[in-house]
């Protein structure tokens, strides 16, 4: 029996997983996203990025940004070693696309903000 | 000089003051928003991290990508919004509207307004208000300010470090000082118990394997120009220290998170009477204080764990600044049996009740099942059962009062008991 809290929204769920004859049974959650949470947090767990990057700005010398989908919770340092040689250098504007396609996973990095 | 006049004058420009500037133009009144910083969005500016926007938008967005929103908004409407505008006189005219004066980039400026909206927001408890002995060497900051360095500036404040408090704040920075390459060698929380939302708990310690230590604190730091290291010790119930438990942990910077407080200069300089337990303004169901006139939202009002309900309280706020026609509506004081640790608003209007007021609260302890009751003069109309209350959750119900005949003598009472099993 695993248990883990749901971190979808700040109910923040306690669930418990168990595995009996092959079934999943997931229980706590107040709604069903949380059972998709849990069997994936046992199999492949996921987690969204969100950092800065920095920019060629003197004003505004750092941009959030997030991934624009979840990546492999194993992968979230590798991204953030990837990030470190971005500069924006374009006035970018919220949701625009900072890095495509980041270290082959099918995840953009976006801006999170508009840079004035 | 001709001095202008507004119908409303928002101060603060963050998630509260923006949502009420722009509710207030929806409902027809000339806006001023008076901002101190140099950008719009407030704290959200710096709060890159995910989360905000879940009940609002049913998404989940980055704070300042929430704040985006709100700042689009904005400037598709006529309000005039100034940044590095630090307002520092409001004093009542004799018909009963207020002059404001405020310092900007083009000097000492005054404006008339009929009702003012106080979204100033709040500010974080320090070193000194927590009692921390010893030397006072550089690497000691607020989880803020640590936020702001890291996110808007660009400086990671430390390479080894301590965070007292397991507040969200303290949580989401122990997340973001690890990915940026910092070890944070643990979480010490003075209460039994962590403050922060569970699900922080899980996606900023858990995932990175950093200890949380509860009932501990930090007594006394030690360094002449750099911090070396701080002194933890165990502490009791009552939260003092336990002597034989004192632990040296070398360490270059020790980060706190140890508590918001509610920034009301203003409104204290106006005679607003403040609620003990939020520390924020009294206000009835229309954000109103005991001030005519004078209203408040965000985190001035009370601290709130979520963005989202910021937004609620500043579009109310903003709303019925523009109603405001001077006079002072009655009300029925609100009381609060039990359990809570506060509740707002805590006082209701008697007359324009005629749409769901929204309350919040919070429990005072751990809870487990737990049955939250509305008695209209000791009869009990409205029964709501929770599976499990903290006090780090605040909770928001909606209540109807159309349906109840209020008077001035009305007694209206909240109940919140744990249901024995």
């Amino acid at each position: 029996m695993k248990k883990m809290i749901c971190i979808i929204c700040p109910n923040g769920c306690e669930l418990s997983l168990e595995e009996k004859n092959g079934e999943r049974i997931v229980c706590g959650n107040k709604c069903p996203k949380g059972m998709d949470f849990a069997i994936k947090e046992i199999t492949s767990p996921m987690r969204t990025l969100t950092t800065t990057v920095l920019t060629t700005f003197a004003d505004f010398p750092l941009l959030s940004v997030k991934t624009s989908g979840e990546i492999p919770k194993d992968r979230v340092f590798d991204v953030m070693k990837a990030l470190k040689s971005v500069r924006v250098t374009e006035k970018l504007k919220c949701y625009d696309i900072v890095v495509k396609n980041i270290l082959d996973l099918g995840i953009d990095v976006i801006a999170s903000q508009d840079i004035l | 000089m001709q001095i202008k006049n507004f119908d409303v004058l928002v101060i603060g420009g963050g998630p509260a003051g923006l949502a009420a500037a722009i509710s207030a133009e929806k409902n027809n009144a000339s806006v001023l928003l008076l901002e101190r910083e140099e950008r719009l969005g407030g704290i959200l500016k710096q709060c890159i991290h995910d989360g905000f926007g879940v009940v609002r938008f049913g998404k989940k967005m980055a704070g300042c990508e929430y704040a985006q929103v709100f700042i689009n908004e904005l400037r598709q409407t006529p309000v005039v919004a100034e940044v590095l505008s630090f307002v520092t006189k409001i004093e009542k005219t004799s018909e009963g509207g207020f002059y404001v004066t405020y310092s900007s980039k083009d000097g000492i400026q005054k404006v008339t307004a009929n009702a003012i909206v106080l979204s100033t927001g709040c500010r974080e408890r320090t070193a000194k208000q927590v009692q921390i002995h010893g030397t006072r060497p550089s690497g000691v900051l607020t989880a803020g300010a640590a936020q702001y360095y890291t996110n808007i500036l660009g400086y990671l404040p430390g390479k080894n470090c301590v965070i007292l408090g397991s507040g969200d704040i303290g949580l989401i920075m122990a997340r973001r000082l690890t990915l940026e390459g910092a070890t944070v060698l643990g979480v010490y929380e003075a209460k039994s118990t962590p403050s922060g939302l569970r699900r922080n708990i899980s996606q900023c310690l858990d995932d990175f394997d950093i200890p949380l230590y509860c009932s501990k604190t930090v007594t006394r730091a030690f360094g002449s120009s750099r911090l070396t290291g701080v002194e933890v010790c165990s502490v009791d119930e009552q939260m003092n220290p336990i002597e034989e438990t004192k632990e040296y942990i070398p360490c270059d910077t020790l980060i706190l998170s140890v508590g918001l407080i509610p920034e009301n200069e203003i409104a204290e300089g106006l005679g607003v009477e403040i609620d003990k337990r939020t520390k924020g303004p009294i206000t009835d169901n229309h954000q109103m204080t005991s001030v005519n006139g004078v209203f408040v939202c965000g985190n001035a009002w009370q601290v709130s764990d979520l963005a989202d309900y910021v937004s609620l309280s500043g579009e109310r706020a903003g709303k019925y600044a523009a109603f405001y026609g001077g006079k002072k509506e009655a009300t029925v004081c609100v009381d609060y049996e039990g359990s809570f640790l506060y509740m707002v608003p805590q006082k209701v209007t008697i007359d324009t009740v005629c749409e769901p007021t929204a309350f919040y609260f919070r429990s005072n302890k751990e809870m487990d099942k737990s049955k939250f009751t509305l008695k209209i003069d000791q009869k009990e109309v409205y029964t709501k059962i929770y599976s499990s209350l903290r006090p780090p959750e605040m909770q928001k119900i909606e209540i109807d009062f159309s349906k109840y005949s209020i008077t001035p003598s009305t007694k209206i009472a909240f109940t919140l008991s744990e249901v024995i099993k």
